[in-house]
């Protein structure tokens, strides 16, 4: 009976210790446990980050930050991370340009971002908010996640964690952007073959723009309007079958009312031997476009703070 | 009311508090009953019904049997049960077939397909009660005459849905003692349950997002992205079983009732036989002791009736052709073993090529196993071929998750077959069991249904 008692009684001080442990440093938890907070938490740390990139998949599959720092002569972080929402992507917008040693920032711009609707910043109580069908088991199961804050950030308990931990730790030495991407076995192969020379990519020129757009990006323009930071819009590349159609009309709001730079990539296919699939480029793909735009923002003069 | 759901949880802990805290058999057996009734009802409260129904008929069918020791009603017993079985679960099958026939000969006729539920567990505790009333008739075992204690045998939570399939004979002595706590079986329930959540959260759900994406995209997977998906299965479904069968036991343990291992690292085999004897064992065994001996066994056309009995296993699984391939490819796998008489030296090197060899054999008949007809299984074996050109990557996580399961099994596979978790300190006990609970923890976002449950 000792033994049932004293193994019950560590299992359950350890769990208790825990979850205090876990309310007294609920921020760093869940920033462990979730990708696009541990990035920002990584750049805030870094805090010398000239040039930040922010956006989903693609634009995290497009640049390969320690190239464009190289290609451009300016340290450069991306926060671009899988699995965005439009309420996260305002988040981090907001929180970058929060940030005084960030001078400009990259937005990748496409229709899942931007889609129609209003943007706004995630709202707490919307995520928290029951929903009236549960049954007895999911209602169950929803008071656990709301008493213990260890169950909310129950993803930081992954292995991975450990290695989150030391990525933290060592971000003012070095670049961490190749961990997050997928394959990564792949993306280590991929250090060795830099030496990809910048490949054209076809950049769409609007001139005429006709007032056609559904979309409120109010929230959005006004955060961005008050900055004194340098924004670009970005549009990665994609294959033919997830070419942009109505290039013209898109983004025609925010960009008539703020007039910061649209680079958009997204109207010309890219070369197939480029891409992963057809909306993210693939290792080479990224050092080519990497070393395009870096050249091609260094031409324009974009990188200048205002 | 799954076993990895909060309410399971505080389920169970309530009906052992209730079941500890009386020392009246009677009152316990009924705490059992009760809380194995509303485990039932919780899923799909009209299967009860059928579940008490097919109680009350075998509990008066094996007093009869014993009484008259007649072979004429334990007849009657299995063909009621198999109707049972057969009218739930295969009804639909058979006139799938029956009307692709009627259409071959081009008959303008077409019977209505039936819409019934599929009763949560009805192979399991089919089977099990025809292995009892068969007991008794053997004069194996006793017929039960407390219908209390009978009910508990026919339909105990732990394993009433997916098994382990258990005898008459090892359950119901356990059920007419008074057992004191014992701390040390807790202990090791504990132990089980939490490994047994382990293998199924952190390895099975995980496994099975990528196994599902390969196998519902086969035209997409190129050589490399076939195999790895199919290691994938075979480790997908070695988990969720296992980790059903472990919970199981563990849960079995704490009400102070040992249920048998079914599952001993089955992948080590040196021979398909040998897999039999580790994989699914309650199973196996039922199959040798109530179907293939009831078949003439060795005595007479022993293949043939290897060969049924595989079959026969196969379509137990479900009610489809690619259930029956699947049988018949085992089958027929054990009758080239016996009549080969080939054996190889009893080295290590060629101990491990049989295992490799046996190991990718079993693979292949997981094919037909997993995919969702047979044109599908012809795709994969093509996929398999190298047919397919690449489209998408082996992942690298179900890579991850594979050796992940691998390196579980080889340390803790032997501690889930007996007692030697008491035997270890308790630091170590501690550090194991708190591992276990952060990773389930950590990967419990998707609650998948035991694969064994659907059959």
């Amino acid at each position: 009976m000792k033994k049932l008692f004293s193994y019950l009684f560590i299992l359950i001080s350890f769990f208790i210790s825990l979850e205090i442990l876990v309310r007294y440093n609920f921020e760093a938890f869940q920033s462990l446990s979730d990708k696009l907070l541990f990035k920002i938490a990584m750049l805030e740390k870094r805090a010398s980050d000239e040039i930040v990139f922010i956006g989903s998949s693609r634009t995290q599959d497009s640049i390969d930050v320690p190239v464009f720092s190289k290609q451009t002569n300016k340290s450069s972080f991306s926060i671009a991370s899988t699995g965005q929402n439009k309420n996260r992507y305002f988040y981090t917008i907001n929180e970058v340009l929060k940030l005084n040693f960030v001078k400009t920032v990259i937005i990748e711009i496409h229709q899942v971002n931007l889609r129609k609707g209003k943007l706004n910043f995630p709202i707490e109580k919307n995520i928290k908010e029951s929903d009236p069908n549960l049954n007895f088991e999911e209602k169950l199961q929803e008071s656990v996640n709301k008493i213990f804050k260890t169950v909310q950030v129950r993803k930081s308990f992954k292995p991975k964690t450990l290695f989150r931990l030391l990525m933290y730790l060592t971000s003012n030495l070095f670049n961490h952007d190749i961990w997050f991407r997928s394959n990564t076995l792949l993306q280590i192969f991929s250090l060795f073959n830099q030496e990809e020379k910048a490949t054209n990519f076809p950049l769409y020129q609007s001139s005429s723009i006709e007032q056609m757009i559904n979309d409120d990006y109010s929230s959005l323009i006004e955060l961005i309007s008050k900055t004194n930071k340098k924004i670009i819009f970005l549009n990665p590349p994609v294959g033919e079958k997830s070419l942009e159609k109505d290039c013209a009309e898109k983004y025609l709001k925010i960009y008539s009312a703020i007039k910061f730079p649209l680079l958009n990539f997204a109207c010309h296919p890219t070369k197939k031997e480029l891409l992963r699939d057809q909306k993210h480029l693939n290792p080479k793909g990224r050092v080519q476009f990497t070393k395009f735009l870096g050249n091609y923002l260094k031409k324009e003069n974009l990188l200048d703070a205002l | 009311m799954l076993f990895n759901s909060i309410t399971f949880i505080l389920f169970h802990i309530f009906s052992i508090l209730l079941y500890w805290l009386t020392k009246n058999l009677i009152i316990r057996q009924a705490i059992i009953l009760i809380s194995s009734l509303i485990f039932y009802a919780w899923h799909f409260p009209p299967a009860l019904i059928l579940l008490l129904i097919s109680m009350v008929i075998n509990y008066f069918l094996a007093i009869k049997i014993e009484k008259y020791n007649s072979k004429k009603i334990l007849t009657l017993g299995v063909i009621l049960n198999l109707s049972n079985l057969g009218w739930f679960k295969y009804s639909s099958f058979l006139i799938e077939n029956f009307n692709f026939l009627i259409d071959l000969l081009s008959i303008n006729y077409t019977l209505p397909k039936p819409n019934y539920w599929l009763p949560l567990g009805i192979s399991f505790y089919t089977f099990q009660v025809i292995g009892y009333l068969v007991d008794v008739y053997r004069k194996e075992v006793k017929a039960e005459k407390s219908f209390l204690c009978f009910g508990v045998f026919k339909c105990f939570y732990s394993q009433l849905i997916a098994g382990p399939i258990v005898r008459a004979k090892e359950f119901l002595p356990q059920l007419k003692k008074v057992h004191s706590f014992s701390a040390d079986k807790f202990l090791l329930g504990i132990y089980y349950v939490i490994a047994g959540l382990a293998i199924k959260i952190v390895i099975a759900d995980t496994i099975a997002q990528f196994v599902d994406f390969g196998f519902t995209n086969t035209s997409k997977l190129n050589f490399l992205n076939a195999w790895v998906t199919l290691y994938g299965f075979a480790f997908q479904i070695l988990s969720d079983f296992w980790g059903y069968s472990t919970i199981a036991i563990g849960l079995g343990y704490m009400y102070g009732i040992n249920l048998p291992l079914n599952f001993k690292n089955p992948y080590i085999s040196k021979s398909i036989r040998e897999f039999w004897r580790r994989w699914h064992i309650t199973l196996s065994f039922w199959l040798r002791d109530y179907l293939y001996i009831s078949l003439g066994g060795n005595r007479t056309k022993h293949l043939r009736n290897l060969f049924l009995t595989m079959v026969l296993g196969g379509l137990w699984h479900g009610s489809s052709w690619n259930f029956i391939f699947w049988g018949a490819g085992h089958g027929i796998w054990l009758i080239l073993e016996r009549i080969i008489k080939f054996k190889l030296p009893r080295t290590k090197f060629f101990n491990l090529l049989n295992t490799i060899v046996v190991f990718h054999g079993v693979c292949l008949l997981w094919v037909f196993f997993r995919a969702k007809d047979f044109n599908n299984s012809l795709n994969y074996f093509s996929a398999l071929l190298g047919s397919n050109e690449s489209s998408i990557k082996a992942s690298e996580t179900l890579i991850f998750q594979i050796v992940i399961f691998v390196l579980f099994i080889i340390f803790f596979h032997k501690s889930l077959e007996d007692e030697r978790f008491l035997n270890w300190s308790l630091m170590k006990k501690s550090i194991v069991s708190i591992t276990l609970l952060l990773s389930i923890l950590a990967y419990a976002n998707a609650k998948l249904d035991f694969i064994y449950f659907v059959f």
